[in-house]
């Protein structure tokens, strides 16, 4: 891959998984730095990791208070949290707390590398966003502000031009429904409204509504877009 | 009968009638009767019947016969008192068997004098020479010994009956007025016919006021009738000996009248005060009947009896060997020392105790052993506020069929409760050996195949073919998978029986949850095809999204099992009224119809031959308690059209829900 490699900060408790990360990380061509608690991650910032992989099941800080002393001292570093099944309003918080993305132990190597692309993805838009977003049919011009599925244009209300907009700036991201309701109301609305818009999108963009291939649910949690190819 | 043209009994089996009195031999002769009714397997009925002679029996005997009856009951005989109508006992004793159908009378032999039988005749021989086709058995006095029955030693009071003069005086004046209608008379009907005019007064007074104000008006009457009307009048000599005969006949008959008179009265007034009881008896039994809560039966039992005796009632029953106090009227949760040593002696002795007994009189309360026929129950206790015995003997009576009422109920209860509690001890043993089943098969095949294909790899990678390398590794990755999912169930599981699950609900596009289901689900569903039919009309529902998409991936993930590759799973959605209905509808061979709804139950597995299919038996308890959680149902049929099983969930539309849509 690149001549400097990503160095990535694993946070977990587990030595088998800090393992596995390390091994499968590292034919990425990812540097893998490792931490087996709260104290040593917080020490592991010094050296500047370019993206932080944490498990919210620590021995010695909560996860939660930890990601709030990491996104203390560093903002933009891109975060993936592990969490367990069944904690949809931990993933809440964690992603409210600003982590980028999460992940359900047990998860594939395939699921974290997609995820941990999305995150670092995001980060380098920040700096040059790409005029053109295409996943598969589906092509979204942000400076021309024309939607096409195919080759064929679609006609979009000026609200879910905004919805598809704030996915397609954080595609292959999950987005909670309070971050979306943020960006395109306000906080205090009912996220109905959100689901309403979401489903009439996806009556236009999606091949089959019913089973969507961009706009995808994160169930509890809130959406994801098809990352692009 | 009539109808059918027979004439008197029919044999429908054997049916025993054993006679009872005061005697003391009565309780063994009951004994007797249920040892032979045991044998024949018959039905039998303990009956007394109410004389005149009853009404002047003493306390004691009274208590016994009580006792006597209360004994037939609880041996599981019937226990009658029906008043005597007919001349004779005899007569009564056939009339009821005959109506009953009764087979064969008990009696004991008399052992009263020849004397007293010359004058009032013999039970048993009248008894015999009319008995008919029935069976008499006369059970000779020595084969019987006279059971002691226990001397009730609580003392009872007198039966307040305080000298009353007013029916006394009343008697004088209906006298007197019976002497002006005489005087008025007189004139125009001659002196022959104005005793008529007293005998009128006597027996009018006699029905009123009861035996002795009788006799002093009849004396009265008949000193009037003298002194008045026979000559040589206003005088008490009498002349005429034909006067005299009439004086005395007129004296004579106003007793006799006056005597018959009021024994009708005390018989009346004793069968409304039976009826009384029997009704307020009643009443309580059926009270007690609709009661289905230990808590129920004991307060109804402690209300009850406090009612009909005007006392205070406490109940007393065992707890982990402790007699604690369980209810009281009115309430009351503690007693002091003196009472809790008198309700456990009482407890401990099976024998009445505290105030008024033998036994710590010094406590403030009465208690009395609750038992049934198979023991002991608890204890009673009652007091009021005056001072002295507590109850009259007809209460004391009473208070004995209350808490027999009152111990049987509470028993029925007990064992109620005893054969939910070794029912559940059965199911959950049940449910242990069933989870210990799941988990010893179902986490460890997956672990075994894991282990397996890890192991060989590890082990005989060079003799391994790429092919067969990757193979093992989808091996690993699948069995990991599943190991997964059925951890998931058993947490899920665990969370919904300790009452974790609060669902957090909102609205939502039931489509939407149905596409996230199918996704999550669509490595399961590869060797599927799925189809897809949801009404575009449907509202959105108050859903807990996690929730609902888990129920929708455990149904998903059961049709997957049971129906065979390459068949179609279909997931339909329309709305019914108030509902709308989703139903996943599979190709495989359908749910037994005796199992439709033992496929929710915990641990159920479908049976195929002597195969079961892999899988924890939880998917669809665990998706039972989701959607009802969700206040919604979920119900399995059969495909009408072909064979396949029909898994629908229901869940109400909530009010108002369209107007968001068509805003939107």
């Amino acid at each position: 891959m690149n001549a400097t490699p990503i160095k990535v900060l694993v946070i977990d408790d587990e030595p088998p998984i800090r393992k596995l990360l390390r091994m499968g990380l590292s034919t990425q061509g990812y540097e893998i730095l490792e931490a087996s608690n709260g104290k040593i991650a917080l020490e592991m910032l010094a050296q500047d990791p370019a993206l932080i992989i944490l498990d919210l099941g620590l021995p010695d800080i909560q996860g939660h208070e930890l990601l709030r002393m990491i996104r203390g001292r560093n903002d933009s570093v891109p975060i993936v949290v592990l969490s367990s099944r069944g904690d949809e309003a931990g993933k809440v918080q964690a992603l409210d707390l600003g982590a980028d993305d999460y992940l359900t132990k047990p998860f594939g190597m395939d699921e974290l590398l997609a995820r941990m692309r999305a995150a670092l993805r995001h980060q380098l838009q920040v700096h040059g966003e790409r005029p053109v977003f295409r996943s598969g049919d589906l092509s979204v011009d942000l400076v021309r502000r024309i939607v096409k599925v195919g080759d064929k244009e679609v006609k979009l209300s000026p609200k879910e031009y905004e919805l598809l907009r704030v996915l397609v700036q954080h595609a292959g991201k999950v987005l909670t429904h309070r971050f979306l309701l943020k960006e395109l109301w306000d906080e205090l609305t009912d996220a109905q409204y959100l689901r309403v818009y979401v489903r009439q999108l996806r009556q236009k963009i999606e091949v089959d509504p019913e089973r969507p291939q961009f706009v995808l649910t994160e169930t509890g949690i809130g959406y994801r877009l098809r990352a692009p190819d | 009968m009539q109808a059918n043209a027979i004439a008197g009994p029919w044999a429908a089996g054997e049916r025993i009638l054993v006679c009872i009195s005061e005697d003391p031999r009565a309780a063994g002769l009951v004994r007797y009767t249920k040892r032979l009714a045991d044998r024949l397997h018959a039905p039998w009925t303990a009956i007394s019947i109410e004389t005149r002679r009853s009404l002047q029996l003493t306390d004691e005997q009274r208590d016994r016969l009580a006792d006597t009856l209360r004994l037939a009951e609880a041996l599981g005989g019937e226990a009658l008192t029906i008043p005597g109508v007919g001349r004779r006992i005899a007569d009564d004793v056939i009339g009821f068997a005959h109506a009953n159908n009764v087979t064969q009378i008990i009696i004991g032999k008399s052992t009263r004098s020849w004397w007293f039988e010359l004058r009032r005749g013999s039970v048993v021989q009248d008894l015999v020479r009319r008995a008919g086709n029935i069976s008499v058995n006369v059970i000779a006095g020595e084969e019987l010994a006279a059971e002691p029955v226990a001397k009730k030693t609580v003392r009872t009071a007198e039966r307040p009956e305080p000298f009353d003069p007013k029916p006394y005086l009343l008697s004088l004046l209906v006298v007197a007025v019976a002497l002006g209608v005489a005087e008025l008379i007189q004139p125009y009907f001659g002196i022959k016919n104005v005793d008529l005019v007293f005998l009128t007064a006597v027996v009018g007074v006699a029905v009123r006021f009861g035996l002795w104000p009788s006799l002093l008006a009849s004396v009265t009457a008949s000193l009037c009738y003298n002194f008045f009307f026979l000559p040589p009048i206003y005088t008490f000599t009498i002349t005429d000996p034909t006067n005299i005969a009439a004086f005395f006949f007129f004296m004579l008959i106003a007793m006799l009248v006056s005597n018959v008179a009021a024994r009708v009265r005390t018989q009346a007034v004793s069968a409304i005060g039976r009826v009384r009881t029997t009704e307020s008896l009643y009443a309580f039994s059926r009270k007690l009947a609709g009661t289905a809560t230990l808590d129920d039966v004991l307060w109804a039992t402690a209300y009850q009896t406090a009612l009909m005796l005007k006392v205070r009632v406490v109940l007393l029953l065992p707890e982990d060997g402790v007699l604690t106090v369980k209810t009281g009227y009115p309430p009351e949760d503690r007693l002091d020392k003196a009472d809790l040593a008198a309700a456990n002696w009482a407890w401990g002795n099976d024998r009445t105790a505290g105030r008024g007994s033998d036994t710590l009189p010094g406590a403030k309360r009465l208690f009395l052993p609750m038992r049934t026929g198979r023991g002991p129950i608890g204890v009673i206790g009652i007091d009021d506020d005056k001072t002295g015995p507590l109850l009259t003997p007809d209460q004391r009576r009473l208070l004995d069929a209350l808490v027999d009422q009152g111990a049987l109920a509470i028993e029925r209860v007990l064992l109620v409760e005893d054969m939910d509690r070794a029912r559940r001890t059965v199911e959950s043993e049940r449910l242990r050996s069933a989870l210990l089943t799941s988990i010893s098969h179902d986490l460890k095949t997956p672990l075994a195949s894991v282990l397996g294909a890890a192991s060989t790899m590890r082990d005989l990678s060079s003799g391994l073919t790429d092919a067969e390398k990757r193979d093992l590794l989808a091996t690993v990755i699948d069995e990991s998978e599943r190991l997964n999912r059925f951890i998931a169930n058993l947490l899920d599981m665990t969370k919904l029986e300790s009452g974790a699950i609060v669902p957090n609900t909102a609205r939502h596009d039931i489509g939407e949850i149905v596409g996230s289901a199918l996704r999550r689900a669509s490595k399961i569903l590869v060797q599927h095809k799925v189809s897809l039919e949801l009404a575009a009309d449907l509202p959105m529902l108050e859903l807990d999204a996690v929730l609902f998409e888990q129920v929708l991936f455990n149904l998903l993930d059961n049709a997957a099992k049971y129906a065979p590759a390459d068949t179609t799973i279909s997931i339909r959605s329309l709305r019914d009224k108030d509902q709308v209905a989703l139903q996943i509808i599979d190709e495989g061979d359908g749910i037994p119809p005796a199992e439709l709804e033992s496929v929710f139950d915990k641990f159920y597995r479908a049976q195929k031959g002597d195969h079961v299919r892999p899988g924890t038996g939880l998917g669809l308890a665990i998706s039972r308690g989701f959607v009802e959680a969700m206040h919604g149902t979920i119900s399995a049929a059969n495909r009408t059209d072909r064979s396949g099983a029909v898994l629908t969930i229901r869940l109400p539309i909530p009010a108002a829900s369209d107007a968001l849509d068509t805003a939107a």
